[in-house]
This record gives C-alpha cells, structure tokens and sequence, in this order.
C-alpha cells in the first residue's frame, strides 16, 4: 500500500525498494511523492535516507523493488527511459560535487542535458549559466571563471544547486542541502531551497537532518528508521505524532540544532 | 621524460653487463645484437609500461578514485553523461596512441645510449655495434616491440579506470584502491609480457 499526499497525482513512487550493502540499509520502503509539493525525508544517519534518494535515478540499483518517475519505470522501462527521467530531475549532491577541474562555467554547462545543448548557441548556453548562478544569488562576473577549490563551502552548494536547475528540471533532489554549512548559510540556502521551489513550480524531494527547517518548508514529511518507513503525514502530524521513536528523534535532532548553534557563536 | 631516462639507462646496463660476460668468449660485436634484441623485445616496451603504470595508471586510478568517493562520478550520471564515455574512453584511447610513440622512442634511446656506452667502455665502434646487430635482426621484432606496446596501453588503462570506478571509502580508500591498482597492473604487465614469447615468437 502506498503512502501518499492529496496533491495532483504521485510523481516519484518508491515500491517496495529493498536495498543491502553489507547489511540491510533499506527493507521495503514504499513511498509516493506528489506533483508539485515540498518533501522531506527525515531519519537517523545510515537509516537508508540518501540511498532511498539515489534509487530515484538509479545512481544505486535497489536489490528489488521498482521506482518511478512520472509514470516510468526507473528500472524496467530501458535506458532511453532512464536518460529523460534524467533530464527531468536535477540532484543537489550533500558535498555539492563540483568537478574539480573545470570552472564554474563548465560545471553549470554540464548540467544542460546533451540533447538541449545541442540546439543551444555558445551565447545561449552563457546566458542560462549566467541566469541560474543569479537565481542561486551568486554574482556571475565574479564566480564563472572560478574553480570549485576557489569557493567556499556555501557557494559551492550554490553552484551544485545552480547545475541541478539549469537543465530546466521538473522535480529536485536535495541530498542533506545545509550540511556543513554555518546558521548564516543555512538560513540562506533554506530560503533558496523554498523560493527555487516557488519560482521554478517543482516538486522538491529533501532529505535532511534539519527537522524544523523541513517540517517549515515542506508540504509533507516522512521519516525513516532501521531501513523501514516509520512516519508518513504532514508537518502538523508529526509534531503531534505520539510514535515514541518519531518524538524521540525529533527532541534529540532539536537538541542538536541548538548544540550547533551554542558552539558556532 | 621518466621513460627516457630509464631506456637511456636500460641501453647503458645492457651494454656494460654484456660486455663483461662476453670478455674474451664471445665476439665483441655480438654485443650489438644483444643491445638491440634485449631492448626491443623486452626492456623497451615493459618498462616503459611500468613506469607508465606509475606515471598515468595510479594518477587515472586515484583521480577516478577520488571523483568517485567525493560523488562526481554519481554527478556526471546524474545528469544523463555516461561516465565510461567521459572518463574511460578518452584515457584509454590516448594510452593507446602514446604507448607505440614511448616504446618506439624508449628502444630508439636504450640502443642509441647501449651503443654510446659499448664505445666507451669497450672500444666497440658503432660499425660494428650495428654489424652485430644486423645479423640476428628480423624486421618482426619491432612489429612484436609496438604489439607489446598496444597490448599493455590497452591493459593499464582498462585496469586503472575500472579500480578507479570502483572506489569505496573515502580518501583511505583511494589510497587503498591504488596501492591495488598499481600491484594489479604491474603484474598483469609481467604476465602478459610472460605470454608473448609463446605465442608470437615461435
């Protein structure tokens, strides 16, 4: 059985996706994302958080299960139907994961799909680079010619989320987006997370460790534990929820936020 | 740079060690066709395939290594690249290319600085040197030489890039897969160079 919001119809559907490395990190999960809305994805470390979220694009093949996306079949329909589910999603990566050896410019370009690259004049192609780095409020002059090592760690967040919008995506991923970053940053990116959303009509898929930045932005959340979906509803419903293990992890992760916050000023 | 070096030095010891053993025994000038023969059959084309494995495999394996652990390699296939088409295929192909250009240039240097140091060491005039080696030369060998030299271009690659791809566990595990990738491709050289002589010198 599916757990799923009232939106306009599910556009990523996980069915009963188990996954094993050494042990088991995911033992069935069944979950469904709606058009357009904003889902978090909460859950202890190593609980299967970022796996379940690579499964959406076969960037980890699930043991068995299926996935998909927009009505096609992750892992059944073939590799045509692997690449334009590709070219509809755009993935933030938790570390940005910027190649190293090209600028940001090129690390932007790269994430054109090829097929529209193709029809794009140099000039176009400048322009929606330069377009999406001011989306993601980083100064295009200053920042195109740069190479990742040359940015920070905010800024390269924002020119990983800039590469994920840039091929015109319907849905995002955002892998664990304000990981390392300082209350500043995190506040910003949060706001960037939310207004991308807006802006851009996308259906926003976060796994986070932030619970009350995600029960803010987000439309509905889940939460995962020991590889097993433990909690599926709305932000409301889980502050209410009486599930000792979603409490529980809700005060420890709220416990921590301060703590980082405590040690940072 | 490296590969020169060490055919100049291969051509040297080659020369210096065949010289003492044929003292008074042997002909000096079957010296040249032990330079020759022992430098492009042999010394040429495996070691400059080994210094290739340090100098290119263990880089193409920790940068892959490295791209894979820090997500990028997921990245390029996040959107829609094939990673064997952006990464394998062009350090492969040009491992290809340049591994015939070195060994011809290693065995071009090896016998050059063999001959040198034959002059030098044991008075034997490059004449000589070359009517040694004209006796026992066939024209196969070189094509043998640069089928060495095609076969290891393709083994070092190959191996670098799927050990690379296949990187797990941080920056201990690139460090890790390359020590690997080294020790595989090394005696994967040994191995196939092992196998020419039985199979293409008969």
């Amino acid at each position: 059985m599916f757990v799923s919001g009232n939106g306009s119809g599910p556009v990523i559907e996980y069915q009963n996706v188990f996954k094993a490395f050494d042990e088991p990190v995911l033992s069935g999960v069944t979950l469904s994302v709606e058009r357009g809305e904003m889902f978090a994805l909460f859950g202890p470390s190593g609980t299967g958080k970022s796996v379940l979220l690579k499964t959406t694009i076969a960037l980890v093949i699930p043991d068995r299960g299926d996935v998909t996306v927009a009505g096609e079949s992750v892992y059944f329909g073939g590799r045509d139907v692997l690449e334009r589910i590709r070219r509809k999603v755009g993935y933030v990566f938790q570390y940005a994961a910027l190649f190293d050896s090209l600028n940001v410019y090129e690390n932007v370009e790269i994430g054109i799909p090829e097929t529209i690259l193709r029809g794009m004049s140099q000039k176009e192609v400048a322009h929606r680079a330069w377009e999406v780095l001011e989306l993601v409020n980083l100064e295009p002059q200053q920042v195109l010619g740069m190479l990742p090592s040359e940015l920070s760690g905010g800024m390269k967040k924002r020119v990983g989320i800039a590469r994920a919008v840039a091929g015109h995506p319907e849905i995002l991923l955002w892998d664990e987006p304000i990981t390392g970053l300082d209350p500043v940053n995190t506040a910003a990116i949060e706001r960037l997370i939310k207004q991308l959303s807006d802006e851009l009509k996308v259906t926003s898929l976060l796994v986070t460790h932030d619970i009350e930045g995600g029960l803010d932005m987000c439309d509905r959340v889940a939460m995962l534990e020991g590889g097993r979906l433990r909690f599926c509803g709305s932000p409301e419903e889980f502050r209410m929820s009486n599930d000792p293990v979603v409490t529980a992890f809700g005060d420890r992760a709220a416990a921590q936020a301060a703590l980082d916050t405590l040690e940072i000023s | 740079m490296i590969v020169l070096v060490a055919a100049a030095l291969i051509g040297v010891v080659t020369s210096q060690q065949g010289g003492y053993q044929m003292q008074s025994q042997i002909p000096l000038y079957v010296m040249g066709s032990v330079v020759v023969e022992s430098v492009i059959l042999e010394m040429g084309p495996v070691l400059t395939a080994i210094v290739m494995i340090g100098r290119v495999g263990a880089r193409i394996t920790a940068e892959l290594g490295t791209m894979k652990v820090s997500e990028q390699v997921d990245a390029l296939e996040s959107v829609g690249r094939d990673p064997i088409e952006v990464l394998a295929t062009p350090r492969v192909l040009a491992m290809i290319v340049s591994m015939p250009l070195l060994v011809s240039l290693a065995n071009l240097v090896g016998i050059t600085t063999g001959m040198v140091s034959a002059q030098w060491t044991l008075g034997l005039g490059s004449e000589t040197f070359f009517y040694g080696a004209r006796l026992f030369w066939h024209s196969y060998d070189m094509f043998y030489s640069l089928m060495k030299a095609l076969v290891f271009g393709v083994a070092i690659p190959v191996i670098a890039v799927h050990m690379g791809l296949r990187t797990t566990g941080g920056a201990e595990g690139v460090g890790r897969t390359t020590t690997h990738s080294v020790v595989f491709m090394t005696l994967t050289i040994l191995v196939l160079d092992a196998m020419f002589p039985p199979l293409f010198l008969n």
